[in-house]
């Protein structure tokens, strides 16, 4: 099976005010077709730019300085707005974080249906049957179609914009943060939405979050990224089992479990690096509590721990005894303010 | 009154009703966004307040802190009426944490002039005394050394590090009570548990109570001593936070629970009732219990019967007709 979607080896340079920012080094990742790949990390990780790297959206301070991301075999990296338009909606659509201004605030939701579907050549008469079997499909009252953005729950708007977003029934949707900032009930009804559609559409997924439970429950694979590189990838539920990456320990340790409130949380001590200059270092480094000197001088290469599953650890030998470690919650808080 | 043993914080039979402006929305009814919340916290102790958008949280924290007054009942902190204006002091008793520590700062302040603000505000030392109190409350926060930081704004400083100057500046006065609104939800995974440890070292220390609200039960356990569930404006499930998470009785707590992602999923996505979905935005029942609409344990009764407030446990209240028998065992 071909990838649908792959990152070859990309990297991303922000030009701001203060200086380039490296906001994603070198990722190699790669998106088989009717799968779904989970990218995981804090703020900064490079994980929204990674999304909009796939979509052609990059902001014009944006700039591809290496690699190619290949959509579908075709070359999308470096292609213009004329040649990028076509694919937008029809073979890869977007989903982003539920919010008002993803919606035209003064249009219907039966308006912005007709003029998502005029964009890209589809007539009216088609858009409003097709919006109709999609509001169905979303678990939306048809009379959701004459109401405007302001006068649906966030829940509701952000079923909506799903709905939008297969209109030209995509192969792959990309959903930045798809339910944060919605209740939990509502969060659930989002997860199980996208869950049902995997299955009864074969969408291919790519799932940008913070929180690693909804990508447990979503994500056949999972990436995770820190300081816009890739540390860790593999089956999602191998990953967050037995994490290989002390990072990944970490961030595992740190994200609670409702069934098992005396588990311990960790916090990892230090903060994430500037992005402002290229570094030889392993970007976990300053965090990381296995560290050593060839951590701060050396980057380390991906490497393969189990079929299907690599690590970007100069240690990866040595996980299991790591993992072991890395259970004493002390070990992580060094009593430094992060 | 220090030496009071009794609470340090009492709600007690507090309603905070809005008249909608037009009478075209919800049929020109006041929406009871507190109806009747009773609780008392002691010192050193957190109660966690959960819900979802629409629970009456956010009215909630905003009676504590006085920014609005109870419709009817009775809020007190330290043996003082907040809100009464005969009581100005029970302004500094309260203090609050917000949920964004990028908004709630001042960009153009330094450090030092942020948490010497309340200070300031009330007229508190000289100018040498204001600046040891800061300094001293941003090593508390464990910014350390604290004098380091004066100086610094707050772009210098990453996420959860404003937010513990957040905390050292709700602090600085000794407040009686804090109120925290979602302190951790815009902080980055990997450093909420420090966050959440050091307002539960705090609120020991310097023997505050704290109102914790939050819309995740998944962190409750790591902060609060006791829990309340809130469902549109009514407490409907209050106890220990363990037993309430491990023994929920309420069917709309055990809804909340159940809704929460988690790690190691061994079966497919956790199916949700119909019934519970349908009727979430929905107008309130006039009569009987206020979350029968989307319960799927309702029965007849529970369309007539407003359910008080019953102990399953000790110390673990539940307001629903079915508790005893809804109830879940702890694994």
């Amino acid at each position: 099976m071909g990838a649908l979607l792959e990152f070859e080896d990309i990297s991303i340079v922000y030009r701001t005010q203060e200086g380039e920012v490296f906001a994603v080094e070198g990722v190699k990742l790669a998106l088989a077709a009717g799968q779904a790949l989970g990218l995981v990390g804090e703020s900064g990780c490079g994980k929204s730019t990674l999304a909009l790297a796939a979509l052609g959206l990059l902001p014009r301070s944006a700039r591809i300085t290496h690699g190619a991301i290949r959509f579908d075999g075709d070359l999308i990296s470096g292609k213009g707005e004329s040649e990028l338009r076509p694919l937008r909606w029809r073979r890869m659509a977007y989903v982003p974080q539920s919010a008002l201004a993803s919606l035209v605030p003064v249009h219907s939701i039966r308006r912005q249906f007709r003029d998502t579907a005029a964009a890209h050549g589809m007539r009216a008469t088609e858009a409003d049957a097709r919006a109709v079997e999609l509001l169905r499909q979303v678990e939306l009252d048809r009379a959701v179609l004459d109401r405007f953005p302001h006068e649906l729950s966030g829940g509701m708007r952000q079923r909506a914009i799903i709905a939008l977003a297969l209109l030209f029934r995509p192969p792959m949707l990309v959903a930045d943060e798809p339910t944060t900032g919605l209740d939990v009930i509502v969060q659930r009804q989002i997860v199980n939405l996208l869950s049902d559609l995997r299955r009864s559409e074969g969408l291919s997924l790519i799932f940008i979050s913070h929180d690693i439970g909804v990508v447990a429950e979503l994500c056949d694979r999972v990436a995770v990224l820190y300081a816009g590189e890739v540390m860790e990838e593999g089956p999602t539920t191998e990953v967050l089992s037995r994490p290989a990456h002390p990072y990944t320990m970490g961030l595992a340790q740190s994200f609670p479990d409702i069934r098992a409130p005396d588990r311990p949380l960790v916090s990892i001590a230090g903060h994430t690096p500037r992005l402002t200059e290229p570094t030889r270092a392993c970007p976990f480094a300053s965090r990381c509590p296995f560290v050593r000197e060839v951590c701060r001088t050396t980057k380390p290469a991906r490497v393969r721990v189990a079929q299907g599953r690599s690590i970007a650890c100069h240690f990866a030998s040595d996980s299991e005894a790591m993992r072991e470690a890395a259970a004493r919650p002390g070990l992580w808080d060094a009593g430094q303010a992060a | 009154m220090s030496d009071d043993p009794g609470p340090i914080v009492a709600f007690r039979d507090v309603h905070k009703h809005f008249t909608p402006r037009s009478a075209l929305l919800v049929g020109g009814k006041p929406v009871k966004a507190v109806d009747g919340v009773s609780f008392a916290i002691e010192r050193g102790q957190v109660l966690g307040i959960a819900g979802e958008s629409g629970s009456g949280k956010s009215t909630l924290a905003n009676l504590l802190v006085g920014l609005e007054r109870p419709t009817a009942g009775e809020i007190t902190v330290d043996g003082l009426v907040v809100g009464a204006k005969a009581e100005r002091r029970s302004g500094r008793a309260v203090q609050m944490v917000f949920q964004d520590p990028f908004a709630s700062l001042n960009p153009r302040f330094t450090i030092g002039r942020t948490v010497e603000e309340p200070l300031l505000i009330h007229g508190v030392g000289t100018p040498a005394e204001r600046h040891e109190a800061a300094a001293a409350a941003l090593e508390r926060a464990e910014l350390r050394p604290g004098r380091a930081y004066l100086a610094r704004y707050p772009h210098e400083l990453s996420g959860g590090q404003r937010q513990r100057v957040a905390i050292a500046r709700a602090t600085v006065l000794n407040p009686k009570l804090l109120v925290a609104d979602e302190p951790v939800s815009m902080l980055d995974v990997s450093v909420r548990a420090g966050i959440l440890r050091l307002l539960k070292r705090l609120v020991v220390e310097q023997q505050m109570a704290m109102v914790f609200i939050t819309h995740d039960l998944s962190i409750v356990a790591h902060i609060c001593d006791d829990l309340a569930v809130m469902y549109r404006g009514a407490i409907v499930e209050q106890g220990p936070v363990r037993d309430l998470l491990l023994a929920p009785a309420h069917p709309y707590t055990q809804a909340l629970i159940d809704a929460v992602p988690i790690l190691s999923p061994t079966a497919g996505p956790h199916a949700l009732p119909a019934k519970l979905l349908a009727a979430a935005g929905s107008t309130p029942p006039e009569r009987g219990c206020r979350f029968a609409p989307r319960c799927v344990h309702a029965v007849a009764q529970c369309e007539v019967t407003n359910p008080a407030p019953v102990p399953v446990q000790r110390g673990h209240v539940v307001a629903c007709l079915r508790a005893a028998e809804l109830r879940r065992v702890a694994p």
